[in-house]
């Protein structure tokens, strides 16, 4: 651009700066070479807030409906860090929900059937199916086997529960 | 989409639904339409999360998919409904004003869920109002249902688009999507049913700290196994009705201190006191009808409304109120100057409003530079020599309007920045008041002694209390803040609106 043609006016513009009023051999101000600061002095204080009971109520009603989002099953948390090493605590920690399962029940009649994703072992329907799976188990590590069995069906009990709910 | 609005929405997208969901959202609202795969694809993220996050954004009227040829299922994001989300303290409120705290609750569970059926509004705010209520009484299905049956009948809730019913002799291969149909005439038909029932409280045993396996919520108790007499019939709330009530609201308190005027200039005979033309007038104004009639004629003279002008009215004066706060109240008499005078030159200007020349230069390049203001060529001659040119000052209520809508949505998502960049910075002190909170209320429960509830409150410091305070404070403000800058977004979006209805 026109960056270092700061002093006086040595060039030509395509109209006529008189008719915006700036006078005849006056100094336009200088370029601007930098992004205008993040916190620009304010000229004037600001209006203070709305105030009143009004207000105050819809304040709440915002910050309850923000937290009860949050708890809600539509909040997706992002997966769970992969282990970087296995833990002590680990074998006493409640698995979370099952990696891929959602944790509400939408309304399949109205919705694209390709956005159902399958879940091994803890779908009802498929109860029956890992039951060979976990005799095979079993025999590996006695000890491992029945922790893991436990667990595995407390994830049945909260899913079908879950199920149930509604 | 501007690059304001996508920001804004990715923030309104995280903050209720989590970064995945936000991440496929703003995805769908910067390319458009698109394929599950290539949204997986596209956003490196798994099948799996989009799917879900898919879930989710339809669920809540963010997201419509549509069955392509080939069979092809596309999703598409809805960038306005996003960032409706701003509203919805308003609409809640608007609901209690109107409806009371059962119509606060019932608008609150729809936004909150996105679509519900009848029967489970009913009895989840049924629940909700039971545990308000004084030990032994509760909330009756039937005093719910007429509520809602009421929100209906004014709008304020619809039906969602349905499955249609189809006498399907032809077992042909399912569809890739079911489509969904909505009719004028159903939307706000209510289902008959006979919802019997009282609300539940939840016992206090149930109240235990968290860690409590999802299995163990006594929610429904018994009732779930009963089959849902509306099986498949969804409501949403209907945003553009409280819209409609909102910019009522607007004008009606834009003309309110005006109601004295018109008071005094009706004529004697008039047997009318000031709370029932109060009255009258409002109802008018509510109705979505416009009356159009000669006022001060026959029929006991008609109240005209022309809504484009009133818009009009509110928007520009909203311009001037910013104006007036930004640049101060002589660069406001020049902004209204121009106002009424629609084009002045500069020398025009200078002696109008009365400014020394080299101020009155000074304050129009500022509003220029902030394009509350333009500049109009009228050339004199046909070759448009710039000697032989006018250039006048004109405002452009659109444009400014635009501008300053799109300031608008820079300003809440600088304001949520700032809202998360804080609630960050005490986290840790965040937690520990939590923590320290539910020891209390636990030990309350189990009817803990004074004296130990005090050591345990005073593992929060004098100070750590004092930073906790000063947190609450900004936070509130800042959330004060997004919900006042909405309301003028709001005036904005419906003048924009109504302006290109127009064109």
């Amino acid at each position: 651009g026109r960056g270092g043609r700061g002093r006086g006016r040595g060039g030509h513009m395509t109209f006529s700066v008189e008719a915006v009023g700036i006078g005849r051999g006056e100094a336009l101000p200088p370029p601007t070479l930098q992004p205008s600061p993040l916190f620009p002095p304010l000229e004037y204080k600001p209006v203070p807030l709305q105030a009143g009971e009004e207000i105050e109520y819809m304040l709440a009603l915002k910050q309850e409906f923000r937290g009860a989002m949050k708890s809600l099953p539509y909040f997706i948390k992002p997966s769970a860090p992969k282990k970087d090493i296995e833990r002590y605590s680990d074998k006493y920690q409640m698995p979370g929900p099952a990696e891929n399962a959602i944790e509400w029940s939408p309304d399949w009649r109205q919705l694209p059937p390709e956005l159902k994703i399958r879940v091994q072992k803890t779908r009802k329907e498929r109860r029956t199916v890992p039951a060979p799976k976990r005799q095979a188990k079993v025999s590996a590590d006695k000890e491992e086997a029945i922790k893991k069995l436990e667990t595995l069906e407390k994830k049945e009990e909260e899913v079908t529960s879950e199920e149930e709910e509604e | 989409m501007t690059q304001a609005e996508i920001k804004l929405c990715s923030l309104l997208l995280q903050e209720h639904f989590g970064e995945i969901v936000e991440k496929i959202g703003v995805h769908l609202i910067r390319t458009g339409s698109q394929p599950l795969r290539a949204i997986a694809h596209d956003t490196g993220t798994s099948l799996d999360q989009v799917k879900k996050a898919l879930c989710v954004l339809i669920q809540h009227n963010l997201v419509i998919y549509q069955v392509h040829k080939r069979g092809v299922v596309e999703y598409e994001a809805q960038c306005s409904r996003v960032l409706r989300m701003l509203r919805y303290p308003r609409y809640i409120y608007t609901a209690k004003t109107l409806y009371s705290d059962t119509g606060e609750l019932i608008v609150e569970e729809l936004l909150l869920n996105g679509k519900m059926t009848m029967s489970a509004v009913v009895k989840k705010v049924a629940d909700r109002l039971t545990e308000t209520m004084e030990d032994g009484k509760t909330m009756d299905y039937a005093e719910v249902s007429n509520t809602f049956v009421r929100l209906a009948d004014t709008h304020f809730v619809q039906r969602c688009p349905w499955v249609p019913a189809t006498e399907n002799s032809d077992p042909g291969p399912p569809p890739p999507a079911p489509i969904l149909v909505i009719s004028e005439k159903d939307m706000y038909l209510v289902p008959k049913l006979s919802l019997i029932g009282k609300g539940k409280r939840r016992r206090s045993s149930d109240e235990d700290a968290a860690g409590e396996p999802k299995a163990k919520r006594p929610k429904h108790s018994t009732d779930n196994k009963e089959p849902i007499p509306d099986d498949g019939i969804y409501w949403q709330a209907n945003l553009d009705r409280f819209h409609q009530h909102f910019r009522d609201q607007a004008i009606v308190s834009a003309v309110a201190n005006r109601m004295d005027q018109i008071f005094r200039s009706l004529p004697v005979g008039y047997n009318i006191s000031k709370q029932v033309l109060d009255q009258y007038l409002t109802l008018l104004a509510d109705d979505p009808l416009e009356f159009v009639g000669k006022s001060g004629d026959s029929g006991g003279g008609m109240y005209v409304i022309n809504l484009h002008k009133a818009l009009g009215s509110l928007a520009t004066a909203t311009l001037e109120s910013v104006v007036q706060e930004r640049f101060g109240s002589r660069c406001a008499r020049i902004f209204r100057l121009v106002l009424q005078k629609k084009h002045l030159e500069q020398k025009q200007v200078e002696d109008f409003a009365m400014i020394p020349a080299k101020e009155a230069k000074d304050m129009l390049y500022k509003m220029l530079s902030g394009n509350f203001i333009s500049l109009q060529e009228i050339p004199k001659t046909p070759d448009h020599a710039p000697s032989r040119t006018f250039y006048l000052y004109t405002v452009n209520i659109l444009s400014a309007a635009r501008m300053l809508l799109h300031r608008c949505y820079k300003s809440i998502a600088n304001l949520i920045e700032r809202r998360q960049f804080e609630t960050k910075e005490n986290k840790r002190l965040l937690e520990k008041s939590q923590r320290v909170e539910a020891i209390i209320a636990s030990m309350q429960a189990t009817g803990a002694e004074e004296a130990q509830l005090q050591e345990i409150e005073e593992m929060i410091t004098a100070p750590e209390r004092q930073q906790l305070e000063t947190l609450k404070r900004n936070v509130n403000k800042l959330d004060a803040s997004e919900i006042q800058v909405d309301e003028t977004i709001f005036l904005l979006e419906s003048y924009i609106e109504s302006t290109m209805k127009r064109q």
